[in-house]
C-alpha cells in the first residue's frame, strides 16, 4: 500500500482501522456486497469538513487507539463517535522527518497536553484542523460509541477494486485493514473550501432508537411478535461486525422453515430459527435464506454503527408503504 | 382491464413528488388500511407478489425458478440501481422512483415478447473437476449410488446459474440430479478451501474464495472464479450454463 505520494503512515492501527467510501454500488447481481461506511452520516461529514465531495475515502476506526504519522502537510478532520484527538510533534522520534516547523501555538493547547509533551496539543471533533508532516496524530479511544472517522482534505487514494476504496470484510474486496507501516496516498476529491469551524452535530441521545420498516417478510412472525419486537431492549451481542449486528433478547416467534435465498441489502432484519433478529450490516452477504422481517434505514444503520456490544436497543416500527392489490372493480 | 392497484406513498419516501397525483391513478382498499403487511397481490398476474423492501426497494416473488429467471433476462434492461435474482425473487432497487414507479416500469419490462427480451447472448462455461471431495462417500452412502454414480451424475447434466450471491460472487447452479440431493452438512466447515465443488440445498456451486462453508464437497476445480481487478469480477453470469467435466486427480 506504500507509493510514492503517501501523506500518512500508520504507526499504531488498533483493533480494525479500514478505508471506506461510499461503498460499491449496484453489484448486489454480481453477489458482490455494497461495503462502504457503516456510520454514513459521520463519513459524509467528514468528507463535508475537509471540502471533500463525499465520494472520497476517509479511515473508520474501531475504537482505536490509532497514531499515524504525517508525511506532509495535511489538513484532516475527525467525526464520528466522541474521541480525543491529539497531535504531537515528534522532535524525539527519529523515525519521521526533522524539517517539521516550529510548533506555533494552539489554541487548543492545554496544560493536560503539556505534562505530557511540550508541544502536543488538541484538536476538536467535527472541525477541520491542519496537521503538519512529521506529526504524529493520535485517535483515543471513545467512551461511548464505537467508530470515528477521520478525512483529509483530497481523500485517501488507494487503488480503487470494482468502483471502490472500501474495504469489504466479507469477500475480502478492496483495500486491505490498515497495519503498522502501512501508507496511504492522497487523492484529489476536494470540490469546496474546508470549514475550521465547530459543526455543530446534533448530539446522539436517541442513539438507543432504530427505526425499523415492516416486511418483505413480516407475515413470518404474528403480531404479537411483531408488538414484541417494538417493545423489548435489545441488547447488542459481541458477535457483531460489519457483516451484521446480533441482538440478545426474548426469542420473536417466527414460521418454521428457511425461504428459498433472496436478496439481502444492508439493513435487513433477518429472524434465523433462533428468533433473535440480526441486523445486516454493510458487508452483509448479499443473499440468503432468512426470512426478512424488516428493514433498518440508513439512518438507523449510523446509529447501530455507533452502538457496542452491550449497549441497548429499541426498534421503532415506522409507518411503512403498504401496498395492496384490490380484486377487479366491478 | 387494466389491473387496479393501490399504492399509499409514505412521505418519507418520496418527499420531492406529488403524493396525489400519484394517489389519483390508483385506490384505497377498503380494509387492508390498517394491515401491517407489506405484501401486494397484483392483479393481473395472480403467481406475482410484489412486497416492498427497506427504503427504496420492492421485492418480486414468482412461481418458479425458470420464472425468476426469465424474468431476470428482461428486468436488466431496466435502469435500477440494484436488480438482484434470488431463487424466485427479484429485487429491485432505485432511489430515483417511487415503488409505483418501479412496479411500473417492472411490469412494462414484464411484458416485453420473450423473442425481443433475451437478446443476450447465453455462454457456456466448462469446468474442470477433480472428483476427490471429501464427501462423496457421504453423498454415495445418503443417496446409496456408488461413488462413481455420484460423480457420473453430477458432471452429467448442464447447469444454469440460478444466481449469484453469499459473498464474493458464490454461483448458485440449478438443475442438479434429483437423484442425488443432498443436505447441508450437519456442523458446516470452519474452512473449505478456494475451488472446491459442493452441493445442497438443491443447488451446486464453487466456493469462490477460502471460507467457512456447509456443503457437501464432491471435489475441486483451478478454475478462476473470481478476479476482483476484472468488471464484472465473476466468471459467472446469472443465466450462464455450466458444464462439469470430469478430470483425474
Amino acid at each position: 500500500m506504500n507509493s510514492v505520494n503517501s501523506v500518512i503512515r500508520v504507526l499504531r492501527s488498533g483493533p480494525f482501522t479500514t478505508v471506506q467510501d461510499l461503498g460499491r454500488r449496484g453489484r448486489g447481481h454480481q453477489g458482490v456486497a455494497r461495503s462502504g461506511a457503516f456510520d454514513q452520516r459521520s463519513h459524509q461529514l467528514a468528507n463535508r469538513i475537509v471540502g471533500n465531495a463525499i465520494s472520497a475515502a476517509t479511515i473508520e476506526i474501531l475504537l482505536g487507539p490509532c497514531h499515524l504519522l504525517a508525511l506532509a502537510n495535511i489538513i484532516m478532520a475527525v467525526t464520528g463517535t466522541n474521541a480525543i484527538v491529539t497531535i504531537t510533534p515528534s522532535n524525539t522520534d527519529s523515525n519521521t522527518p526533522s524539517k517539521t516547523p516550529a510548533n506555533t501555538p494552539s489554541t487548543c493547547a492545554t496544560s493536560a497536553a503539556s505534562a505530557i509533551c511540550t508541544h502536543a496539543r488538541y484538536e476538536e471533533m467535527n472541525c477541520a484542523f491542519v496537521v503538519r508532516a512529521g506529526e504524529t496524530i493520535s485517535i483515543g479511544v471513545p467512551t461511548v460509541g464505537l467508530r470515528t472517522y477521520l478525512s483529509i482534505r483530497g481523500g485517501f487514494d488507494p487503488p480503487a477494486v470494482l468502483g471502490s476504496r472500501s474495504y469489504d470484510s466479507l469477500g475480502q474486496i478492496g483495500p486491505m485493514p490498515l497495519r503498522e507501516n502501512d501508507e496511504l496516498p492522497i487523492g484529489m476529491l476536494s470540490t469546496s473550501e474546508p470549514s475550521f469551524e465547530v459543526v455543530p452535530v446534533r448530539s446522539r441521545i436517541d442513539l438507543e432508537l432504530v427505526p425499523i420498516r415492516l416486511g418483505p417478510r413480516d407475515d413470518w412472525i404474528d403480531s404479537d411478535s411483531i408488538s414484541s419486537l417494538a417493545v423489548v431492549v435489545w441488547t447488542i451481542d459481541a458477535a457483531s461486525n460489519r457483516t451484521g449486528i446480533r441482538f440478545a433478547g426474548p426469542s420473536l416467534r417466527r414460521r418454521n422453515g428457511e425461504l428459498p435465498s433472496e436478496a439481502m441489502i444492508p439493513g435487513a432484519v433477518q429472524l434465523p430459527m433462533s428468533g433473535l433478529p440480526i441486523v445486516l450490516g454493510p458487508d452483509g452477504g448479499t443473499t440468503g435464506g432468512y426470512p426478512v422481517i424488516g428493514v433498518i434505514p440508513q439512518v438507523g444503520l449510523d446509529r447501530l454503527a455507533q452502538r457496542r456490544p452491550g449497549d441497548p436497543v429499541r426498534f421503532e416500527i415506522i409507518s411503512s408503504l403498504k401496498m395492496t392489490n384490490r380484486r377487479n372493480l366491478e | 382491464v387494466p389491473a387496479i392497484c393501490y399504492v399509499v406513498l409514505p412521505v418519507a419516501v418520496s418527499p420531492d413528488r406529488s403524493a396525489s397525483i400519484r394517489l389519483r391513478a390508483y385506490e384505497r382498499p377498503p380494509e387492508k388500511q390498517r394491515s401491517m403487511s407489506s405484501e401486494l397481490h397484483w392483479d393481473e398476474s395472480a403467481d406475482l407478489v410484489w412486497r416492498r423492501y427497506g427504503e427504496h426497494g420492492i421485492l418480486v416473488e414468482f412461481a418458479s425458478s425458470l420464472e425468476t429467471l426469465d424474468a431476470y433476462r428482461r428486468c436488466r434492461m431496466g435502469t435500477f440501481d440494484e436488480c438482484v435474482p434470488g431463487a424466485q425473487t427479484i429485487y429491485f432497487e432505485s432511489t430515483l422512483y417511487s415503488a409505483a414507479d418501479l412496479i411500473l416500469q417492472v411490469q412494462a419490462l414484464l411484458a416485453i415478447a420473450p423473442a425481443v427480451a433475451d437478446i443476450g447472448k447465453i455462454r457456456t462455461h466448462t469446468i474442470m473437476v477433480r472428483y476427490d471431495g471429501p464427501d462423496l462417500e457421504n453423498v454415495a452412502a445418503i443417496t446409496g449410488f456408488s461413488v462413481e454414480e455420484v460423480i457420473h451424475r453430477h458432471s452429467a447434466p448442464d447447469y444454469t446459474v440460478a444466481f449469484l450471491g453469499f459473498s464474493r460472487s458464490f454461483a448458485y447452479l440449478a438443475g442438479l440430479d434429483p437423484e442425488i440431493l443432498v443436505p447441508r452438512l450437519a456442523i458446516p466447515r470452519t474452512v473449505v478451501p478456494a475451488g472446491s465443488v459442493g452441493m445442497a440445498a438443491g443447488y451446486t456451486g464453487i466456493y469462490p474464495m477460502s471460507s467457512p462453508g456447509g456443503w457437501q464437497l464432491l471435489g475441486r476445480t483451478d478454475a478462476d472464479m473470481f478476479d476482483a481487478s476484472l468488471d464484472p469480477p465473476s466468471a459467472l453470469a446469472t443465466g450462464d450454463l455450466v458444464r462439469f467435466v470430469r478430470v483425474m486427480p
